[in-house]
């Protein structure tokens, strides 16, 4: 069989780059250290000029060496990766163990004809090359991530307003903490340029403006009392004002987001396109997912939606990370969209399993006891003991309390624990996200059952599942299961894992 | 599962460890205690001394939880091995059981910590890809025969499956 070579380095373009992300994070700082040490004393003026122009040399010679040492070549069954130019580094990877790729290209990238090229491995640091885009395609074609005819109609739809409604994407924006804070920093740049403008303008004489400095101020100093009708009033029309651009702001770059998101599955690896700017693209195999995640957030629950996405093998639950598959799903159809696209999932309830699952009100009342103990104790103690009135408030937490226990009330009774022949589920609720999560029982580590004295008198468990992972520990807990099929389950876990 | 079955079982856990999680416990919040006694006697405040009077009740009361917690645990704890798994039951405060399947286990350790060296005493952890489990505190010859059991076991499973390889 022939052997299929190839060897990557970076673009020179991107050691230039290098040294401009060098000089940008590096010699910025010692500069302003530098021009400190010769502001305070001119005796040592010749020395740190002469110090401070061998470093930037330094990192001149170094980034250059870099480029010059990162090399990739890429054969049947290997990635030989070596870098560093002082410290040789070799790494061996088995192709098998690159479980994702990444493609970037910035508008500036583009025009040069330059992606930059990311691959995850399992268990190591990641590895990135920025080339031009012919070698990219090449390196797919070797790795086997050449991408088909549907990739090509894919992209030509990239950008795509009707991917979903109007109400979809104010659920996609305001479920997203996100796209708020998104919103927030950019109508945030608009109300302090309008600041800045009405500063200068001739109306700054105004007596019911009052400007930014003067609100922080007022919040700062508690002075509401000094404030004319007048001026209240003009506050609230900013505050309001900043919330709704906020939103709009929000809503608009959201949906210009997932108006560009693209995905689709196709021999055997999922294809994910993101980004406005940056376009992005993930390519991962099916064989490197590590679970199903099912996400329920708060607002989605209200109108029936779901969020489907794949987490890799050694994933850190990094934003980066998680493959979102479906950005929205109505709930009705979830299902039919599981067996039609995951259909080992259908299958595996047909072997043997063992399901936990216990609702009870005493359940919801024991999780909630501990805060309302704890807030009576501290209230209480504030007001009899310190002599501080103001903890009299603590009492105003106890309605947010009930608001978690109504919540919890109705949506615990979805917790379970559930293992068959190849899979192993669990349902996780609170009062805000049910998130489901499907794992494959090989990834399944240990599983481990906890019973407190309360517990065992109440029949309910709490279980915990620890997950293969990058991380030291990556463990779910799922509480208050019922205890009948404690040894059924672990049973079942012990012969199913050998 | 069938008593039959395991290889090493052992419910013995050395009295002196007990005296170790005391130690431990007090230890651990040492530090706020002293922080607490020196703005007692220095502040002369009296709403900041009330709250240090309140912090030293709660840390007594921990400790006392924390000590008989870990005396009701130590009492009760027992870990056996088969040819295929690791259990470790707890029937104490907190009733416990964990499995950890052979084949998930990626290496054993040794450990000790600066107390648990004044008594001579051992911690066996064993660490999956996902987790890792203390078995605190035994006596050397325990944990060197605990050590050395799981990693035959482990060896014994390595052997006898020719298609060991994770991801398959």
């Amino acid at each position: 069989m022939v052997k299929k070579i190839m060897t990557i380095r970076n673009n020179f373009i991107e050691a230039i780059y290098l040294i401009f992300s060098n000089i940008k994070n590096k010699i910025y700082p010692l500069l302003m250290f530098v021009l400190g040490m010769l502001g305070t004393s001119s005796n040592y003026r010749t020395l740190v000029i002469i110090g401070f122009l061998i470093f930037t040399l330094y990192i001149i010679v170094t980034a250059c060496l870099d480029w010059y040492a990162t090399i990739g070549t890429i054969n049947n069954n290997f990635l030989h990766y070596s870098s560093g130019h002082f410290v040789k580094k070799k790494h061996y990877i088995p192709l098998g163990n690159i479980k994702t790729m990444h493609f970037e290209t910035t508008e500036f990238r583009k025009r040069l004809g330059l992606q930059t090229i990311t691959l995850e491995i399992v268990g190591s640091e990641n590895i990135r090359f920025t080339l031009r885009i012919n070698e990219v395609n090449l390196i797919k074609s070797l790795l086997q991530y050449e991408s088909q005819s549907n990739h090509i109609e894919n992209k030509k739809i990239r950008f795509d307003l009707k991917k979903f409604s109007w109400k979809e994407y104010f659920l996609l924006t305001f479920s997203s903490k996100k796209w708020i804070l998104i919103g927030l920093s950019t109508s945030w740049t608009l109300v302090t340029l309008h600041d800045s403008h009405y500063n200068n303008s001739p109306n700054a004489g105004n007596d019911s403006y009052v400007g930014i400095e003067g609100f922080i101020s007022i919040i700062l100093l508690n002075q509401f009392a000094n404030l004319s009708s007048k001026q209240i009033s003009y506050l609230i029309i900013i505050l309001l004002g900043y919330v709704f651009v906020s939103l709009i702001s929000a809503f608009m770059i959201s949906t210009i987001f997932f108006a560009t998101y693209s995905i689709y599955y196709n021999d055997g690896k999922w294809h994910v396109s993101q980004g406005i700017y940056k376009l992005k693209e993930q390519i991962v195999e099916r064989n490197h997912i590590r679970s199903l995640v099912i996400k329920e957030p708060f607002i989605y629950r209200l109108f029936g939606f779901v969020h489907i996405s794949l987490e890799t093998i050694g994933t850190e639950n990094n934003i980066d990370e998680i493959i979102c598959i479906k950005p929205l799903l109505n709930k009705k159809n979830l299902t039919t969209y599981l067996s039609d696209t995951f259909p080992e999932i259908k299958n595996n309830t047909k072997q043997k399993n063992v399901k936990v699952t216990l609702y009870g009100w005493m359940n919801g009342l024991k999780s909630i006891g501990v805060y309302i103990v704890v807030i009576e104790i501290v209230s209480w103690t504030g007001i009899l003991y310190l002599h501080w009135p103001a903890a009299v408030y603590l009492q105003g937490l106890l309605i947010l309390i009930v608001g978690i226990f109504i919540q919890t009330l109705i949506h615990i009774r979805e917790d379970s624990l559930t293992i068959s022949t190849f899979l192993c589920k669990w349902t996780k609720t609170n009062w805000l996200t049910t998130i489901t999560r499907y794992s494959d029982l090989k990834y399944i580590q240990l599983i481990k059952w906890e019973q407190t004295l309360l517990q065992q008198k109440m029949n309910s468990t709490d279980f915990i599942i620890s997950i293969y992972s990058d991380k030291v520990s990556e463990t779910y807990r799922v509480n208050n299961l019922s205890s009948i099929h404690n040894k059924e389950i672990m049973t079942l876990w012990e012969q199913v894992s050998n | 599962m069938e008593k039959d079955n395991r290889t090493f079982e052992s419910k013995i856990v050395h009295s002196n460890s007990i005296w170790v999680e005391i130690i431990t416990v007090i230890k651990s919040r040492l530090l706020i205690v002293i922080l607490s006694v020196f703005l007692f006697v220095w502040i002369d405040n009296t709403f900041v001394q009330k709250l240090c009077i309140l912090y030293l009740i709660y840390y007594i009361c921990k400790c006392i939880y924390d000590i008989f917690y870990k005396i009701i645990s130590f009492r009760n704890l027992s870990y056996y091995l088969t040819s295929t798994s690791l259990h470790i039951e707890n029937n104490g405060w907190l009733c416990t059981e964990l499995i950890i399947p052979l084949n998930r286990i990626q290496h054993v350790k040794r450990a000790q910590t600066v107390i648990s060296r004044m008594f001579s005493l051992y911690g066996v952890i064993v660490q999956t890809a996902g987790d890792h489990e203390k078995i605190h505190y035994l006596t050397n010859e325990e944990s060197e025969q605990l050590t050395t059991m799981i990693l035959k076991a482990v060896g014994n499973l390595s052997d006898g499956e020719e298609n060991n390889d994770y991801k398959k």
